[in-house]
């Protein structure tokens, strides 16, 4: 048995894990709104403090062997509160709800909502095995007291709806696209894993939500063609890649983010990158337009027709307007003559900054072909 | 004494020498051709070789081998990709005679990058106990944290008063 000094401490570090939970909590929720709704992220963020409340309410559970029934009681409350909170913003958000109840049904639908949405947070959490160390979730208790049929829908399910109203459903293309989306890929968790690797895709745009800041660690991209892929919000606002590689991408955009190492480059054609990188080391490259912020000075080996520009303004970070930018001071390994090298030159026809803000995100009735063609994919 | 610095493009050649000599890491540039430092250590003098490890530099690896003591093998931890590539090129390396009497330290770098390989990935990965032809020694570092890397200069300079008592 635990000595009633260790119940103390316990309680004690109960208490402000607790508090510190609930702070980081609302400042989640009251970021909320800044992020985009287009691509999921929203969504994700949502998912994710779902998730944390969840998380909590077990904590609380498993703590009650020595924590008293009155705190037990005041936690309980706060966490109700926090969950009611995130529901009314959630609202504000969604005047058409994506998933409703049967009215008539004698609940209140405040109140099913939020009771919906800690079971799916949990099984999430469970699927996810999001646990604090030292603090063991247990997700089973709170379904206990669920029917079945409550747990409905699936939050992956209400999120692949989300992810793809910035398309056109009615387009035909978007429609095939939309099929590719549910047919190949499954919405991946980040939160578990070190890294993030994203292979073999065609036709698809993947945004790569904020909660993957857990994951990016190192990165590598390959075997894509004619896809979307935007690393630049996790890598930002989270943790920039150690070290990112890109293999084998033809007429693609990718927008890597951040990169404290190097981001490593083979085989790329016929496509846009837009990189922050300690170093930017590209091979056996064709046809790209490369718009970079680089503090060393870029290198190419074995490539032609590659054109620099600098990093848009919109993908800066407060750190990209410190250290020097590069991106014209580019050495060619295949090229030791003193002129200039054929196999690249500078960029004279930038895309504008409001595409990268405006049309690369997404946007109602723009398709991978709109935003392909808006970054002015280069041509064989 | 000469340590020659030789891996694969991208390992941290250069960064792992800058960071021993106290430099700027943040401004290190891809090596075009080769860079020598010299470093004082436990009253030796080291002069570390660090060649480029593109693919247009390898062809030109050869030109370093000479009188070298040691071979220090830089590896990327977070490159699995290229481990075999990695594999091949030490393997041809260790064929050369003009390295055969020299010692292998293999730097593991990058192991503060989580989700990188580890001691044993990387030892399995480039079939490190098959060689019989030279002394080896595998350490992870990393040269933006500073990890092992005076240990690793502690075990070439040790490794080179050993053979010193062995003539």
């Amino acid at each position: 048995m635990a000595e009633p000094t260790n119940e103390v401490a316990s309680k004690e570090r109960f208490f402000r894990y607790f508090q510190h939970e609930i702070t980081a909590l609302q400042e989640s929720m009251q970021s909320l709104s800044s992020h985009s709704t287009t691509g999921g992220e929203r969504n994700d963020a949502i998912e994710h403090i779902l998730a944390r409340i969840s998380r909590l309410s077990s904590d609380v559970k498993d703590a009650s062997s020595y924590i008293p029934p009155y705190d037990q009681r005041i936690y309980s409350e706060a966490i109700s509160a926090l969950s009611s909170k995130l529901q009314s913003i959630r609202a504000s958000f969604a005047p058409r709800a994506k998933f409703a109840f049967k009215s008539g049904n004698g609940f209140t639908t405040q109140k099913n909502a939020s009771a919906i949405s800690l079971n799916d947070a949990a099984e999430l959490a469970s699927q996810q095995r999001m646990k604090v160390p030292g603090w063991e979730s247990s997700a089973e208790s709170s379904f206990a007291t669920t029917p079945a049929e409550l747990r409905s829908p699936a939050p992956e399910r209400v999120d692949e709806g989300e992810e793809v109203k910035g398309f056109d459903g009615n387009d035909p293309v978007n429609k095939v696209l939309q099929a590719a989306q549910q047919a190949t890929i499954r919405k991946p968790s980040f939160s578990q894993s070190t890294s993030v690797s994203i292979s073999n895709h065609h036709g698809i745009h993947i945004l790569l939500p904020s909660s993957a800041a857990h994951a990016t660690s190192s990165g590598t991209l390959s075997n894509l063609s004619n896809c979307v892929v935007d690393m630049s919000v996790p890598t930002a606002t989270g943790r920039p890649f150690a070290g990112l590689t890109l293999k084998n991408i033809k007429n693609s955009l990718i927008v890597c983010g951040h990169v404290n190492g190097a981001a490593h480059i083979t085989n790329v054609s016929n496509s846009v990158i837009v990189v922050s990188a300690r170093q930017y080391r590209m091979h056996e490259s064709r046809h790209c337009d490369v718009y970079l912020q680089c503090s060393s000075r870029p290198i190419i080996e074995d490539c032609k027709g590659i054109q620099f520009a600098p990093l848009p303004k919109v993908y800066m970070i407060e750190n990209d307007a410190q250290p020097e930018n590069n991106w014209d001071q580019v050495d060619d390994f295949k090229w030791l003559k003193s002129e200039p090298s054929p196999n690249w030159s500078i960029l004279s026809k930038h895309v504008e900054e409001n595409v990268w803000r405006d049309v690369v995100p997404g946007a109602f009735g723009k398709g991978l072909d709109d935003i392909l063609h808006a970054v002015n994919l280069p041509k064989a | 004494m000469r340590i020659l610095m030789l891996g694969l493009d991208n390992a941290g050649k250069t960064t792992i020498v800058k960071r021993i000599m106290n430099e700027d890491v943040s401004s290190v540039s891809p090596t075009l051709g080769f860079i020598i430092k010299t470093i004082e250590y436990d009253g030796y003098q080291l002069n570390i070789w660090d060649v480029g490890g593109q693919k247009t530099l390898r062809t030109y690896w050869k030109n370093y081998f000479e009188k070298t003591d040691t071979l220090i093998w830089v590896v990327d931890a977070t490159d699995r990709e290229r481990l075999d590539d990695c594999r091949l090129e030490l393997k041809g390396l260790l064929l050369e005679e003009r390295l055969s009497g020299a010692s292998l330290l293999v730097f593991k770098n990058k192991s503060d990058v989580p989700g990188s390989m580890t001691e044993d990935n990387v030892r399995t990965g480039l079939q490190l106990d098959s060689i019989k032809t030279h002394k080896w020694k595998i350490m992870p570092c990393s040269a933006m944290t500073g990890l092992n890397l005076q240990e690793g200069l502690q075990w070439v300079v040790q490794d080179a008063k050993d053979r010193l008592f062995l003539y």
